[in-house]
């Protein structure tokens, strides 16, 4: 039988499940609008729907090996991954959880510090990573180089894609939903698709050169 | 779903995973840990791989093992632990002396 190609694994199903999220949220936001649902369940499901997210992408995160570019200790870079995975699967728990059951202003003042400080920490942990020293290239673990890495664009896109949602809702949740936040919130997409190309370029250059 | 937990089931297999979270494998190195058959090892990897739980790629003559687990699989396998799922394998698996223990290395 001919394998499947790696996509249609861990990183096929994150982005499948990732857009039926995006497809509820833009759901709910249209029946609000057209009058069928209120304002507060409309934040609630949608917080709920985000947390969601988080979670689906973080239990597959260690599946799809953002971290396999890196160059070192295998078991290292696994052990980085898995634990982003935790942090993202338990930072989605919490976010769910706070829309769930807190009044929606508190959850959506505490959600935009939840949400990307568990960004900030997974930034840490890959920072982290690529400081940490590598085996030397003739040592048993330094032969040892992580099988096929094609998950790992998808991960950087899905974890770069939250991270935008996250900023741009914290943006309108900021400024009141003044006009100005909104076409800010539009026009750095461009400036986060770049920052994603930028980065993807850095590692595998950073990856070439080791 | 269902072979995630066929997969998990079996405390050989558990061990399997749990040696290869320390990094990636050889199917010998892993086959040296344990007292069986290599047609049976053999079945077991296929279980994990089936279940996703492990990739394989060939190099050479050798084919390496690296673990593959989601954090729902890890939170499985930490819990079939916890609660000694499988008991009565794994005190079959401890009577069967390892290769490496019983070499005297």
């Amino acid at each position: 039988m001919k394998p499947r190609p790696r996509f249609c694994g861990p990183a096929g199903q994150a982005v499948i499940s990732f857009l039926q999220l995006v497809a509820i949220i833009v759901v709910l936001e249209l029946a609000r609008r057209l009058g069928f649902v209120d304002l507060a369940f409309t934040q609630r499901a949608k917080g709920i729907a985000v947390g969601l997210m988080l979670v689906v992408v973080g239990n597959l995160l260690p599946k799809m090996r953002p971290f396999g570019a890196w160059g070192g200790d295998p078991a290292t870079a696994a052990a980085a991954e898995r634990l982003a995975g935790w942090v993202l699967v338990v930072t989605g728990l919490a976010y769910a959880a706070l829309f769930l059951l807190a009044p929606v202003e508190q959850a959506r003042s505490l959600s935009p510090i939840l949400g990307l400080g568990g960004l900030a920490l997974i930034a840490m942990d890959w920072a982290w990573l690529a400081r940490s020293p590598r085996p030397a290239p003739g040592t048993e673990a330094g032969t040892r180089v992580r099988p096929g890495t094609e998950g790992r664009k998808v991960a950087f896109g899905l974890l770069f894609s939250i991270a935008y949602l996250l900023a741009t809702t914290s943006l309108k949740y900021l400024s009141e939903g003044r006009s100005w936040a909104g076409l800010l919130a539009t026009w750095s997409l461009p400036v986060f698709l770049l920052a994603y190309s930028v980065f993807l370029a850095a590692m595998d250059f950073h990856r070439d050169r080791t | 779903m269902n072979t995630v937990f066929r997969a998990l089931s079996d405390p050989t297999r558990r061990h399997v995973l749990e040696l290869l979270r320390h990094g990636p494998m050889t199917a010998g190195e892993l086959a040296e840990q344990f007292d069986v058959s290599k047609p049976t090892m053999s079945a077991h990897f296929s279980v994990l791989r089936e279940a996703g739980l492990v990739v394989s790629e060939r190099r050479g003559k050798s084919v390496v093992y690296e673990l593959q687990l989601s954090v729902l699989e890890e939170a499985l396998l930490g819990f079939t632990k916890a609660l000694g799922l499988g008991l009565g394998g794994r005190r079959a698996a401890a009577r069967r002396p390892r290769r490496r223990e019983a070499l005297g290395r």
